[in-house]
């Protein structure tokens, strides 16, 4: 009995082990040069006097996410330096990256509403599913990725324990339920990495924009009024250097890609 | 030593170097005297004769004061005093001497100053006063003997300045020029100071940074200007810099330095004319500060050629020479002609602004930044008064400016609100400052910037946060324009990037993991799950180590017990591989056990009467037979064991 009782506590501690390691990540810590622009950056906004100057400081911003590096408060400044900038669709496209990885910051949100302005709305209106999932914005990607993870590992660790040690119909039963749980979480993640990462999105950067029925100039406009910075869309195809683009509404159209900034 | 009467009770003045007696003085006075812990104030010149111009170290100590002020330099008119900083004389000392400790502490403070006189003669240094305690210390005054230069004219010093006034930011330089005589001839065209065997000492303030006026900027570094006047040929030495100087980092003695010369003509000390090389030592500054400069005095020491003999052999002659020293007045821009705009700004300016945002509504914020960039007085530059502009205040409400140097600018930044919408331009802004180069004022002016201004959306009253009780006053709104704060945590940098392969992966490992421990774990299952597998593999393990407990205790002599734990333990193992309880479990049935896993009759036999002799032996049997057993029990249980096992139970 003594031995059994020291075989499950040795699993449940590779089991915590695991989660917290899952829910905490392992990313390392960034890298001095790294930090050094961001300060930069940081300075540059705090110093910056004119529309020039924030665009600099976005350009820093931008200097870290080449290198591969993403993160919510480094997407949530940038939209800052853009808007300041005066550029509200670049500023738009930031904070709309950066609630992937913040969605519970009141400020990005704050922020975000004023780059849309009021009358357009963070989210559109709301369905029976999203009353059904309501927490499904509450966790960020990394969080989703990383607490599925956590809880496949407890999901493991429970069906060892259900597999050697009694009381087995306990641990078998935690085994099932981390596991449902798992699958739940699990699947918001897949949601998250499709609508973060399999759709392309775009949003105007320039003041107007004509929107045309084919992939030139020279095709008649596809709506009645050209779309204004700001403007959020989603990119179904490229060409060349059109895109075409489809809006909230489901209404199609080409543009150039240069005046929309993907992401 | 001696005391003034009138005030403290010892006050003491001392006329040699300091270092070497006030350490005596802190360590070797006797712990009675210090166990008064009176205040002392002492005083102390470092040198009690010198030549004009030059200075001398004065210390004030206070001696038995915790927690001492610096003193009182009242009256000290005839010399410049400028403190050299100050140290603590606290010290702790503490003594055990045959089991007795003593215990001897110490408070105190000394001040330097460096005095330099005024003017030569016998001078009085007054006595410091010193507040202790509430009580008024005098010091006593001291006497400095300074010599005047004497009557020469082998060199000559004198310090001159290009400009008597100068504004802030108006550069001006300061020469020190060294006339000495000429050689006679026929050696006049030699160089009169090249000559010389030993480098006259020059003492100029001003030639190195530390010793500089406060309020004034050189052109460029002490090391940098001095470099260039470095000379292997001889010349002048300059505050004795040398070996200790990081221009010289491997020469011992005092470098040389030697300007360029010049042949003139001037006066000699009886009236004639006499030939004389004259050497300009100019440094360049700027002056920052409002006030007086004083450049000087300099000294100079040096045995000079005062003639030559028939066999041209120099005849030296020493020379002590003094410059007075030379005052530059900084003084502010001129009143008269001063414009209203005239921001305290004295240097040369060019002026930017930016507004933004270029379109806003009635009473949106906006920000107004005015720059003023160039080389002057930034820092005492004032905000322009934007709110006194008359279109300004008629179209906008302006609040406070906020002010900041960076770099060579200065930013005024206010806040602004629009008054009246329409589409307008924000009025140019006027800036004057004071231009030292022109000795002028010059007015600047901000471009008009262009301005769309929007009627503001019009709020029910039912939107406005308004705390209670305040409804007909004013209220306080939240403003939902503007962005919020940027997040400067740099821990929020980490790496936010999810890769979903890696954990998929990771996932997938465990499920596989899992399947194939579940796979492999079936026996171990069926051994964990089997109480009475688990129980017979243990048996013989179990049975040994009892059977080795028992022999112990025949060994040792007891053989009733030893017996009865040989016993249970053959009982035991046949109990724990029968899967049935030990307890009550008797000879006849293991006899009948055994049987029935058909073991061999002899060793069922054998077992049997092991059990009988146990048995008896409990009852009073023979001790020899128990005896016995402990040589023959574990080779029986060994077969026993095997035979058990063979059978594959």
């Amino acid at each position: 009995m003594m031995g059994s009782c020291a075989v499950s506590k040795t699993i449940v501690r590779l089991a915590v082990a695991a989660c917290l390691t899952a829910v905490v990540g392992c990313s390392a810590a960034p890298e001095g040069e790294l930090v050094r622009t961001y300060q930069r950056a940081l300075e540059a906004f705090d110093q910056a006097a004119g529309p020039e100057d924030y665009l600099r400081a976005a350009v820093l911003y931008q200097e870290i996410l080449d290198r591969g590096v993403v993160s919510g408060a480094l997407l949530y400044n940038q939209g800052n330096a853009y808007m300041r900038a005066g550029q509200r669709g670049r500023a738009i496209a930031c904070y709309r990256r950066a609630l992937a990885y913040r969605p519970r910051d009141p400020q990005l949100h704050a922020n975000l509403q004023l780059a849309l302005g009021a009358e357009s709305a963070i989210r559109g209106p709301r369905g029976l599913l999203d009353y059904v999932f309501f927490w499904h914005d509450w966790i960020s990607y990394p969080g989703k990725v990383r607490a599925a993870a956590a809880l496949a590992s407890l999901a493991f660790a429970f069906g060892i324990l259900a597999l050697f040690v009694p009381p087995r119909r306990v641990f078998r039963r935690a085994a099932w339920g981390t596991l449902v749980l798992t699958v739940i979480v699990a699947g918001s993640a897949a949601y998250d990495w499709h609508r973060f990462e399999r759709i392309q999105r775009g949003v105007v950067v320039r003041a107007e924009v004509v929107a045309r029925k084919g992939n030139a100039d020279s095709y008649d406009p596809a709506f009645t009024e050209p779309l204004k910075e700001g403007t959020e869309l989603r990119v179904v195809e490229r060409r060349g250097a059109w895109l075409q683009i489809q809006l909230a509404g489901g209404q199609t159209g080409w543009v150039p890609d240069a005046a929309v900034t993907t992401y | 030593m001696h005391r003034d009467p009138a005030n403290s009770p010892k006050l003491r003045d001392r006329s040699c170097r300091w270092w070497l007696p006030i350490g005596l003085l802190v360590l070797l006075t006797p712990p009675t005297l210090a166990a008064q812990d009176e205040p002392e104030l002492l005083v102390e010149l470092s040198r009690q004769r010198i030549y004009e111009g030059e200075s001398v170290e004065y210390q004030v100590i206070l001696n038995h004061v915790p927690s001492p002020q610096p003193p009182r330099l009242d009256g000290f008119d005839d010399f410049q005093v400028q403190a050299l900083g100050e140290n603590s004389l606290d010290s702790r000392q503490i003594s055990i001497i045959n089991g007795r400790m003593t215990e001897v502490v110490r408070q105190g403070r000394a001040y330097r100053y460096a005095l330099t006189p005024k003017r030569s003669g016998s001078l009085s240094i007054p006595g410091p006063v010193a507040e202790i305690d509430g009580r008024t210390y005098t010091g006593p005054a001291l006497t400095l003997v300074v010599v005047p230069p004497a009557d020469q004219d082998l060199a000559v010093l004198e310090i001159t300045s290009d400009r008597e006034h100068v504004y802030p930011m108006q550069p001006f330089t300061i020469r020190c020029t060294i006339a000495v005589k000429a050689l006679p001839e026929p050696v006049a065209d030699r160089n009169p100071v090249t000559v010389l065997r030993r480098l006259p000492a020059l003492s100029m303030p001003w030639a190195t940074d530390e010793s500089l006026p406060a309020g004034v900027k050189p052109d460029r570094t002490w090391q940098d200007w001095i470099e260039r006047l470095r000379s292997s040929r001889g010349g002048f030495s300059i505050n004795n810099i040398g070996s200790r100087s990081v221009i010289s980092l491997f020469d011992d003695g005092p470098l040389g330095f030697l300007p360029e010369p010049r042949r003139t003509t001037r006066k000699d000390r009886t009236g004639r004319d006499a030939a004389y090389w004259e050497f300009d030592f100019v440094r360049r500054f700027t002056a920052c500060e409002l006030g007086e400069l004083s450049f000087g005095p300099v000294t100079l020491k040096g045995a000079f050629v005062a003639a030559v003999d028939a066999d041209a052999r120099a005849e030296t002659e020493d020379v002590f020479a003094v410059a007075k020293p030379r005052i530059v007045i900084v003084r502010d821009a001129p009143a008269e002609g001063r414009p209203d705009s005239y921001i305290q700004a004295i240097g040369q300016f060019t002026l930017a602004a930016s507004l933004v945002p270029s379109e806003a509504k009635v009473g949106d914020p906006l920000t107004l930044t005015l720059k003023l960039r160039g080389e002057g007085t930034l820092d005492a530059a004032q905000a322009p008064d934007v709110a006194g502009h008359p279109e300004v205040a008629e179209r906008f409400r302006v609040y406070e400016a906020t002010e900041e140097t960076r770099g060579d600018a200065r930013w005024f930044t206010y806040s602004l609100r629009p008054l009246q919408p329409g589409q307008t331009a924000f009025p140019a802004i006027p800036v004057s400052y004071f231009d030292v180069d022109q000795e002028r004022y010059v007015s600047l002016q901000t471009s008009p910037i262009p301005l769309s201004i929007a009627e503001a959306e019009r709020i029910r009253e039912g939107e406005i946060a308004v705390a209670p009780g305040t409804r007909s006053g004013q209220a306080i709104e939240v403003r939902q324009d503007g962005i919020l704060a940027n997040i400067d945590d740099l821990a929020s940098l980490r790496n936010q990037s999810v890769r979903p392969a890696g954990w998929l992966a990771y996932v997938s490992l465990l499920g596989v993991a899992y399947v194939g421990i579940a796979l492999a774990s079936r026996p171990l299952s069926r051994y964990f799950g089997d109480a009475e597998l688990q129980r017979r593999r243990a048996a013989p393990g179990r049975a040994r180590l009892r059977l080795r407990a028992a022999c112990a205790e025949i060994q040792a002599g007891c053989q009733r017990d030893g017996a009865e734990q040989l016993g249970a333990a053959v009982t035991g193992l046949v109990a724990d591989m029968a899967g049935q309880s030990e307890a009550g479990m008797t000879s006849r049935e293991v006899e009948r056990q055994l049987a029935a896993w058909d073991v061999a009759d002899e060793l069922r036999q054998q077992v049997a009467r092991l059990l009988e002799i146990c048995d008896g032996a409990r009852y009073g049997g023979s001790s020899g037979q128990v005896q016995e057993l402990s040589e023959s029990a574990p080779p029986l249980v060994d077969r026993l064991v095997r035979a058990l096992k063979g059978d594959k139970r």
